[in-house]
């Protein structure tokens, strides 16, 4: 069984359709990168999952059950940790007492909610300020508790909305670190437009393009599978002399120049590892620099939302022709 | 429900919401007495030279004045202190918040309208305690029965026009149209009320029309309330409760 898993989720919005026919499925303890850009219907989603908003059409399950707004999912509700894009408090609550309230409401008693809520808060890096009013909390504090309160009913499933896209880079390293440490205690899905949160936390990566998943797969696999062979080259000289050079060679598919020198895409990896430095020697320049790229998240990304749009266009284009 | 029953009193007590009310009510009861005591004397010496022939006040003159004054800004009082009391949580994301945990939503609406429900009705007994007290202070023996009675009637209105607010702050999501939704009946009850007389008597503001007449001495008390008023009571309780349960059935399914 899958922790999460949604089966042809759509969501429209009048004639807009924020989630269309959308079908991912989570496995249990993951930390699953939920990735778009803005726009792409990753709030609806996760909202349909914590039984906020309904769907349209098809099933978004928690735990193998069917999660519906109102009384059918109450239950259901009690394995779901949720954060909101923006996460909301009763401002006249301390940490304390909120995180107290929410275990409370989870069945906890008294006792057990109050011991939770101090584990909870010494995990957040909170202890010192919960006797405080969240009123005067910072937007990094308030995304801390946020996390907490997610964490006070002990759930499986943890849904984060954009958990660090609004923080600073330090606020951003420690709600990361967070996520990573919870890792194995719940199965997260984290939703985000930032590519690098996801590629240093995620295990799982899903892309959302418009309401469609694009992509959905282990991320290493993922990189593995769009790692193109590439190679970042840094010579001093002719540039222009040595890429007319490397493109009249077979090994070489294409050359780019890039900040600082330039990109080589090889056909043959080892071909091109092999001779690259008697070329370079025959051209009389020095190397000062040669590196295979590794591909980042956002490679694969942009490639990835970028066929998709041009398939758009294609589509547009026949229409109109 | 308790922790959610704590959670509104929490919120009450912290919000500073709890003072409005009461303060509001005890002004009236304080100041409706004094008035009726000191507005003859007031008109004799403004009008020296005239002849005005006043009868004294009677000693339910005050609690009139502090019925009227809650009819007027009271009621508004409490639309204004809770328009908001659920649109403003869904406004703000809190009821989001909420909700996401296993909470029954029909144990939510509950939960809110038991607590201010008290709250408010507290407030208006407090204010009325203090308009009979100064009226044996200041105005002489009150006829205590018709008094009593004139609170428990209005007490059923006044629920009425709470629940009707909540209801209305449940069904809309701006804090303000729920308010401004909220006033239509205060005008348009005793208005429709002139044009139907039966409205006037059964409807929802008879029991406001029959504790006026019994605090300006037109009533006998002991049996004295009318059975329209009485049918008048029963059915504000009743449509108070309905509206309760229209609060729920629109957040039912509401989107969040
Ligand atoms: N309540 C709503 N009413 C109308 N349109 C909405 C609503 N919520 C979201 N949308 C639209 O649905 C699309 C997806 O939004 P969202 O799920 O918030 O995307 P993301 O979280 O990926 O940025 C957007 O075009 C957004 O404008
Ligand atoms: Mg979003």
């Amino acid at each position: 069984m899958k922790a999460i898993e949604t089966r042809a989720l759509t969501r429209l919005f009048g004639s807009l359709c924020a989630v269309d026919n959308l079908t991912m499925a989570v496995p249990c303890g993951q930390v699953y990168g939920f990735l778009g850009p803005n726009g792409a219907g990753k709030t609806t989603t996760l909202k349909m999952l914590a039984g906020l908003i309904s769907p349209s059409s098809g099933t978004a399950l928690v735990a193998g059950k069917e999660m519906r707004p109102g009384e059918s999912s109450r239950e259901l509700r009690s394995r779901v940790g949720f954060l909101a894009e923006d996460p909301a408090f009763y401002p006249w609550m301390t940490a304390y007492e909120a995180l107290v309230f929410t275990a409370r409401l989870h069945g906890s008693s008294a006792a057990r909610a109050g011991a939770r809520a101090a584990e909870l808060l010494d995990t957040v890096g909170l202890s010192p300020r919960a006797e405080d009013r969240i009123r005067g909390f910072s937007r990094g504090m308030r995304q801390r508790l946020g996390i907490a309160l997610a964490l006070a009913g002990e759930p499986d499933v943890l849904l984060l909305d954009e958990p660090a896209s609004a923080l600073d880079p330090i606020g951003r390293k420690e709600i990361l670190d967070l996520i990573s440490s919870l890792r194995g205690r719940a199965t997260i899905l984290m939703s985000s437009h930032v590519l690098d949160d996801v590629q240093r936390v995620g295990t799982w990566v899903g892309i959302l393009d418009k309401g469609r998943m694009v992509v959905e797969s282990p991320l290493d696999d993922l990189l593995h599978r769009y790692a193109t062979p590439a190679f970042h080259l840094e010579i001093s000289g002719d540039r222009t002399q040595v890429k007319s050079a490397l493109l009249s060679r077979p090994w070489v598919q294409g050359v780019v120049e890039e900040a600082g020198g330039l990109r080589i895409i090889a056909s043959d990896l080892q071909e091109a590892q092999r001779s690259i430095a008697s070329l370079l020697a025959a051209e009389h320049v020095s190397l000062l620099e040669f590196a295979t790229v590794v591909p980042t998240l956002e490679d694969v990304f942009l490639r990835i939302v970028s066929n998709n749009d041009n398939a758009d266009d294609v589509r547009a284009e026949q229409i109109t022709t | 429900m308790t922790i959610l029953l704590a959670k509104e009193m929490r919120e009450l007590l912290r919000t500073h919401r709890w003072l409005i009310l009461p303060v509001l009510f005890v002004v009236f009861g304080i100041s409706g007495p004094a008035l009726a005591r000191l507005l003859p004397v007031l008109l004799e010496s403004a009008g020296a030279g005239l002849e005005i022939v006043l009868p004294p006040p009677s000693p339910t003159d005050g609690y009139a004045q502090f019925l009227k004054s809650t009819n007027e800004l009271g009621i508004l009082a409490v639309i204004l202190v809770f328009m908001g009391i659920i649109a403003s949580e869904r406004k703000n994301g809190t009821l989001a918040a909420l909700l996401v945990n296993p909470v029954s939503r029909l144990t939510f609406v509950w939960a809110k309208w038991l607590v201010n429900g008290a709250y408010t009705l507290l407030s208006f007994t407090l204010g009325a305690a203090f308009a009979i007290v100064y009226s044996y202070l200041l105005l002489g023996t009150p006829d205590l029965a018709a008094l009593l009675e004139a609170t428990g009637l209005y007490l059923s209105y006044l629920l009425l026009a709470f629940s009707w607010t909540l209801c209305l702050s449940a069904l809309v999501r701006s804090p303000a149209a729920a308010g401004g939704l909220s006033l239509i009946p205060l005008f348009l009850l005793p208005m429709l009320g002139m044009l139907w007389r039966p409205l006037a008597e059964y409807g929802p503001y008879g029991v406001v029309n029959a504790a006026t007449r019994l605090v300006g001495g037109m009533g006998t008390p002991s049996i004295a309330v009318e059975s329209p008023a009485l049918v008048s009571l029963v059915l504000n309780l009743l449509v108070s409760v309905l509206l309760v349960a229209a609060a729920y059935v629109a957040l039912r399914r509401a989107e969040l």
